[in-house]
């Protein structure tokens, strides 16, 4: 799914939004319900984010904050060379800020579906995700848990949420296919490319109850076409609705020289 | 040919045992075709005008090539490369080279190679460190040497504005890119992207110099800068992605590779080194290439074949016009072979004559052309076209080896095939059958 970073965090915070359904829901209403249960929603979290490749790892440490699905700062404390190193989005636009040049850029968006930071996301994957609601068809079905880690399910009901782009719709993908618990807690999301082949998958490894409610705190991003290329997030603290001023969200804030 | 030597000696044509017989019918076959001059001239004008025609062509052709190729290598590749073994598939930023300027030391060393130039080369965000909110554009940092990079690249010839690199943190961008960042000579432009090993890659250089390059591709993308200051920014000093090099001639590159591949072997043949072409390097251009000499190669084929049909037909009718000479001959006791010998040195006469008239016209052609040029009828805004790829809207003939070696020599054998099938009826009956109808 686009929203597991979307705003680094936003998206992993509609999915501990607990909502237990009986039945299958509308999966147009389910997909709103996500986003609408974002809404004003505000988070602070500090991540560890461990790149793979064949040749090297390389370990990240961030904090980021959101507020609402459409703002978020996300900063780099470590390694040193990359301390203060900074992304901030708001609504669809998207700035990268370097601490050793002292200089930003806003990012095009043609470019929106590059990697972002040397990862295996891409910077789509920080920006707002409540347009899908106008590019994409959804179809829900439920899926038999049975088939999935029992830990990760927590004996919540599974549904398989397949996101189809309409067909003018600017989206690069062919498919999106969730594998979301009733209470919005993201197993799985595979994006397929055009020819349908699946190209990216997003997994969670690990799900806790963090102030009640259940989040994905571990998470692993694979290039299915590059063997051996993955991502690794998790999320070391995280706190909900934190008080947080539109102020940390600007460009001032972004440009702020990091002190550890 | 030693039966057609004593046929000649027993005659008392050679009275000299030892004197070589190839002179005397040679001598003959030359006053055999001053019998009959018009035919003559007539014969040798026409295999003069098809390798006049073939010629031209194929020279024309070859200019074309030579142009296309020198288009397709003069920007960026160059007409060789030492690269990592994957780079050539998947120019990624890990395949890299350990030692470049060990490698640019060794391709300096070898006879025929102009120019080396060591790069490396990164991507990312580029914006106008004045105008932070407006969008950024996705641009290719090349990291040069400024003292050695114009000897491979013409990209330092193509300076619109201000100058090329010298050193520190200077850049040159392409002049699409400088319009769309709205930068201008003196600005300054940030580079934000992915260093080596996932990190952060950020440059931020002053613009000294705004380059046409000729390709709208590379106007729109291309920033060089200092390879000292893209290496640090992309985490990989001491190492570099390519090291390009220019050959004195281009055609002459197999050759040139092999020696450098020779020299690699000695050195002790590094692991993580290729060196390739470009016809490996840009293998499309060459693909392209050589569709159109295929395509040449029918065309002209059925030129030259025409021409074997046109000259096998001349030689039945010489046979036929001069059946009552062979037979007569013939029954003065001259045999089949000499008769048949005496044919082939008339038509390497003819065939000489053809040749050294037509070679003199195309290479005057080339010579002449190869420096003015032949202009192409085009409008004025297809002209203006041309001019922005740099490319001129003339033609340069080239001199081509099948021009001038294989095409006359093809002629020789077809005729000289056309003289074994004209010859195949100069049987024994001959004499009697021209006594006969005498």
């Amino acid at each position: 799914m686009r929203g597991i970073l979307a705003g680094v965090l936003a998206a992993f915070v509609l999915m501990a939004q607990a909502v237990q359904a009986d039945q299958v829901p509308d999966p147009r209403e389910f997909m709103a319900a996500i986003i609408d249960e974002s809404r004003g929603q505000s988070s602070y979290a500090e991540l560890t984010m461990i790149i793979t490749r064949p040749d090297w790892t390389r370990t990240s440490k961030l904090v980021a904050w959101t507020k609402g699905r459409d703002k978020s700062l996300v900063r780099f404390t470590a390694p040193p060379r990359e301390a203060g190193n900074a992304f901030l989005t708001l609504e669809d636009r998207i700035w990268t800020w370097s601490a050793r040049i002292g200089r930003r850029i806003r990012l095009p968006t043609s470019l929106m579906s590059q990697s972002w930071a040397g990862s295996d996301l891409s910077y789509s994957d920080l920006a707002r995700s409540d347009d899908r609601l106008d590019q994409y068809a959804f179809e829900l079905s439920e899926v038999d848990p049975g088939e999935l880690d029992e830990a990760l399910v927590g004996g919540q009901t599974v549904y398989r949420l397949d996101a189809i782009p309409l067909d003018n719709a600017p989206v690069v993908w062919g498919k999106e296919q969730i594998i979301v618990r009733a209470d919005y807690v993201q197993l799985s999301a595979v994006f397929f490319d055009q020819s349908m082949q699946p190209v990216k998958e997003i997994r969670t490894l690990k799900v806790e109850e963090i102030d009640g409610r259940a989040f994905a705190t571990e998470s692993l991003v694979e290039d299915l076409e590059a063997s051996g290329n993955s991502t690794r997030l998790v999320f070391d603290k995280i706190q909900f609705d934190f008080d947080v001023s539109d102020d940390m969200f600007t460009t001032f804030e972004l440009s702020k020289q990091f002190v550890q | 040919m030693s039966e057609v030597a004593a046929e000649l000696r027993s005659s008392g044509a050679i009275a000299d045992e030892s004197a070589d017989w190839i002179p005397v019918l040679s001598a003959i076959a030359w006053r055999n075709l001053g019998r009959r001059r018009y035919r003559t001239w007539m014969s040798a004008g026409s295999i003069a005008f098809v390798i006049v025609l073939v010629g031209c062509g194929i020279c024309l052709q070859a200019g074309s090539y030579v142009a296309m190729i020198k288009r397709g290598t003069e920007l960026i590749s160059g007409h060789g490369q030492f690269q990592h073994p994957s780079w050539l598939d998947d120019p990624k930023m890990e395949y890299l080279l350990e030692n470049p300027d060990e490698l640019k030391a060794l391709a300096e060393a070898v006879p025929g190679v102009t120019g080396v130039a060591v790069r490396v080369q990164g991507s990312g965000l580029v914006g106008n460190s004045d105008t932070p909110d407006e969008a950024g554009r996705a641009g290719l940092v090349l990291g040069v040497d400024p003292e050695s990079e114009p000897g491979v690249s013409v990209i330092s010839e193509r300076i619109i504005e201000g100058r090329y690199l010298q050193s520190g943190h200077e850049a040159i961008i392409g002049e699409s890119l400088a319009r769309s960042l709205g930068l201008l000579v003196g600005g300054e432009i940030v580079v934000i992207g992915s260093a080596l090993g996932g990190g952060v890659a950020a440059l931020v250089c002053e613009v000294v110099g705004i380059f046409d390059a000729g390709f709208p591709a590379l106007n729109r993308t291309l920033i060089q800068v200092p390879r000292d200051l893209a290496a640090l920014a992309f985490n990989m000093e001491g190492q570099a992605h390519l090291v390009a090099m220019r050959f004195d001639d281009p055609s002459n590159s197999d050759e040139i590779i092999r020696d450098i591949r020779s020299r690699l072997l000695a050195a002790g043949d590094p692991p993580d080194v290729r060196v390739r072409d470009w016809k490996q390097v840009e293998s499309e251009l060459y693909a392209s290439i050589r569709m159109d000499a295929i395509g040449s190669v029918f065309i002209y084929g059925i030129i030259i074949l025409m021409v074997g049909f046109t000259i096998l037909g001349s030689v039945l009718m010489v046979m036929f016009e001069r059946r009552a000479e062979f037979g007569v001959l013939m029954a003065l006791g001259m045999r089949t072979s000499l008769l048949r010998a005496l044919m082939h040195l008339e038509v390497l006469w003819l065939w000489l004559i053809g040749a050294v008239i037509g070679l003199l016209v195309v290479s005057a052609f080339v010579a002449w052309f190869a420096s003015v040029g032949i202009p192409i009828e085009i409008d004025e805004s297809t002209a203006e076209l041309l001019e922005s790829v740099h490319l001129d809207a003339r033609m340069y003939p080239a001199y081509s080896n099948i021009a001038f070696a294989w095409v006359p020599l093809l002629i020789l054998a077809m005729a000289q095939i056309a003289v074994l099938f004209g010859t195949r009826r100069l049987g024994k009956s001959l004499p009697a059958e021209v006594l006969r109808n005498a």
